[in-house]
């Protein structure tokens, strides 16, 4: 079936949004494992770049003042190729040269002596590159670096956790709206993916978060720790907030019985999965992957909620009782409100 | 699902009529679940996370070995467990997501309870008979419950005993080929031929016509066989050519069936990875031995190109279907 003879495009033309001709200029989207195929190759194509330009221009790059210009000059020859629309060719050049100058970028600053100015410019400079790159990709892979480096500059201040349950608030909200920024759907949607991965890759890490959260730590230069309660509080609102954004963006009257039994199971799962935030997480994203048919967020979450459980068993910080015990108080949360979500709707059915 | 949301995004990214109508056209593509929809998808959710989570909280309890519990009351509680779920699953309708849920919890309460038996009178198996015999004895219920999830945990376990066997007692092709043989030939060809079975059966049974679990089969057999062609041209030292041969084979007869009789971009786009990852390493043994620095703009150069190519042949193919 041709986009033109497709069911939306028919009701589309029917009320005259869009014309029979338009489908000329309208190009196929490209599935998620093409986009993949187009990453590794590029990010391959990069590391041997790099290789190239370590190797034949090491006696040039010594320098850091020079190694900076030769990263600003090959990050801006990868934006005027980056420009050029709906070209493979270009995009996996673009690329590999950009992330080879970012590369070098990250030497220069890696002789700093402040970990919290390395991790805060780090998240600027990616930051910026999330805005202004013109690709997909770049603008994925940038807004999860940028998560990351903030994350690490939060736990160099002594608020590890803080990063972590924050981002479920922007991740949630933006995979609701992502129709609200039709003119810069390209953009949004980069960094829409890029911030459920960074949300999924921060929660669920149950066996090394926080060995790498007190390493980075080791290396404030104050004392100041950020007290745990502060981060339990922002994940369990944070839960809390994306079924009452379900809610609303469903019509559904907040102050009807079955929305307060809703919120209040949203409570309850923050608070008994507040050491396995994992599950919270990868519920939140497969609620906000179905909310808009994604199937791709449906996925990821399915995933890693696989993998989050597989490697919950191994983490040290928990007795396996206590974990047996909090997985014991999951289910029965589960499968209690499934009781009541049907009886629920069995009655709002008779009535 | 998932096809409404690719041709509005289209739409989006490229139709300026579109980007100003949006409203109207989110609620048009359908891609908005109805109250039902939202109704059977939340039931479900419920139901399948207390499951497994069930059934994960009884494992972890097992394994803990708690001292305060007797083993008799320990034995009782998981088979207690054991039957209910398969109680509940004779009063459940039959083939519904409730019967699948409580053979999945039955299945994984079977594992904990023959673990705990190990555990308790030390019966000197090895680790992969536990597998071996879990996976035996969930075979009937695998059967009955034409469920892909629990074909698929059969299959985990399966591997997950073929590795552990060959941890102890050596692979047995080893006996047949002269030289050691890795064990990813056995993962390999059990993978390879799990695939062809289920995508026969699934002409013929609607139930395994499961998209995700079929590309899951190929990416698990597609990683192997690329390991060992890798492993053949790394170290030259696996059961001669043959690696190349077989990998050469099993990307023919995908292309085959996914390219010339139906088309399945993400079996092409697997092969694609696969063929640039075994070129590159080729070509980069040869290059970097002998080569300069320039080896290493020649391979940016040729997985760039590579790269470049699979993308557009693949966009072609996707047009040509949609056509």
């Amino acid at each position: 079936m041709t986009i033109k003879t497709s069911e939306l495009w028919l009701k589309l033309e029917e009320k005259g949004i869009i014309q029979a001709d338009d489908a000329k200029h309208i190009a196929v989207i490209s599935p998620w494992y093409i986009k993949v195929l187009l990453a590794i190759s590029g990010w391959l194509g990069a590391l041997f770049l790099l290789c190239f330009v370590f190797i034949a221009l090491f006696w040039f790059i010594e320098s850091l003042v020079a190694s900076l210009f030769v990263s600003v000059v090959l990050i801006f020859i990868a934006y005027r190729i980056l420009l050029r629309p709906n070209n493979e060719f270009y995009e996996h050049l673009g690329l590999a040269i950009s992330i080879s100058g970012q590369v070098l970028f990250i030497r220069v600053i890696s002789d700093w002596e402040s970990s919290l100015m390395i991790s805060l410019t780090l998240a600027i400079f990616q930051g910026l590159l999330t805005y202004f790159m013109p690709s997909f990709l770049h603008r994925f892979f940038s807004t999860i670096f940028t998560a990351g480096a903030l994350a690490a500059s939060l736990a160099i201040l002594g608020a590890p956790q803080l990063m972590a349950s924050g981002l479920i608030f922007v991740t949630a909200w933006l995979c609701l709206n992502e129709f609200s920024f039709a003119k810069q759907y390209q953009r949004v949607s980069a960094v829409m993916y890029g911030l459920v991965v960074s949300t999924l890759l921060l929660n669920c890490n149950a066996l090394f978060g926080t060995d790498v959260d007190s390493s980075l730590h080791r290396l404030s230069e104050t004392a100041m720790q950020m007290p745990g309660w502060v981060s339990d509080a922002i994940y369990i609102i944070a839960l809390v907030f994306t079924v009452w954004q379900l809610l609303v963006a469903n019509r559904v009257g907040l102050n009807t019985g079955f929305s307060k039994l809703v919120l209040l199971f949203a409570l309850l799962l923050g608070l008994v999965t507040l050491n396995a935030p994992g599950i919270g997480v990868c519920l939140v994203i497969l609620l906000v992957g179905f909310a808009h048919s994604n199937r791709v967020l449906v996925g990821l979450a399915i995933s890693s909620l696989v993998v989050y459980s597989s490697t919950y068993y191994f983490m040290m910080e928990e007795t396996l009782l206590y974990k047996s015990g909090l997985l014991l108080v999951v289910a029965a949360l589960m499968l209690l409100g499934r009781f009541l979500l049907n009886s629920t709707l069995l009655q709002l059915k008779d009535k | 699902m998932g096809s409404q949301r690719n041709e509005l995004l289209s739409l989006i990214e490229q139709h300026r009529g579109v980007q100003d109508n949006m409203t109207d056209a989110v609620k048009m593509s359908g891609i908005l679940p109805q109250p039902t929809a939202w109704a059977c998808f939340i039931n479900s959710l419920l139901l399948w996370v207390g499951c497994i989570t069930l059934g994960l909280s009884f494992i972890f309890f097992l394994a803990h070995n708690w001292s305060h519990m007797s083993r008799l009351v320990k034995f009782a509680l998981v088979e207690s467990a054991l039957v209910l779920a398969i109680l509940a699953y004779l009063r459940v309708q039959i083939y519904s997501v409730s019967s699948s849920a409580a053979l999945m919890l039955g299945a994984i309460l079977l594992g904990a309870l023959m673990a705990f038996f190990g555990q308790t009178y030390q019966t000197g198996a090895d680790p992969w008979q536990l597998f071996f015999y879990w996976a035996m004895l969930i075979t009937p219920w695998a059967l009955i419950s034409r469920f892909v999830a629990i074909w698929l945990m059969w299959l985990v376990l399966l591997n997950l005993s073929i590795g552990l066997y060959c941890d102890v007692n050596g692979n047995p092709l080893s006996s047949i080929v002269e030289g050691r043989v890795s064990v990813v030939w056995l993962i390999f060809g059990f993978n390879t031929f799990s695939f062809v079975v289920w995508v026969g059966l699934s002409q013929k049974l609607q139930w395994l016509q499961k998209q995700w679990a079929i590309r899951l089969l190929a990416t698990v057999a597609g990683i192997t066989i690329t390991s060992l062609a890798l492993g053949y041209i790394l170290e030259s030292s696996g059961p001669s050519v043959l690696a190349l041969a077989a990998w050469a084979v099993f990307l023919s007869s995908l292309y085959y069936v996914y390219r010339v009789r139906q088309i399945d971009l993400f079996m092409l786009a697997g092969s694609c990875l696969s063929v640039i990852v075994v070129i590159v390493t080729f070509i980069g043994k040869e290059v970097l031995e002998h080569g300069d620095e320039f080896a290493f703009l020649l391979l940016s150069g040729l997985v760039i190109g590579l790269g470049t190519g699979a993308a557009f042949w693949l966009k072609q193919v996707q047009q040509e279907a949609q056509l």
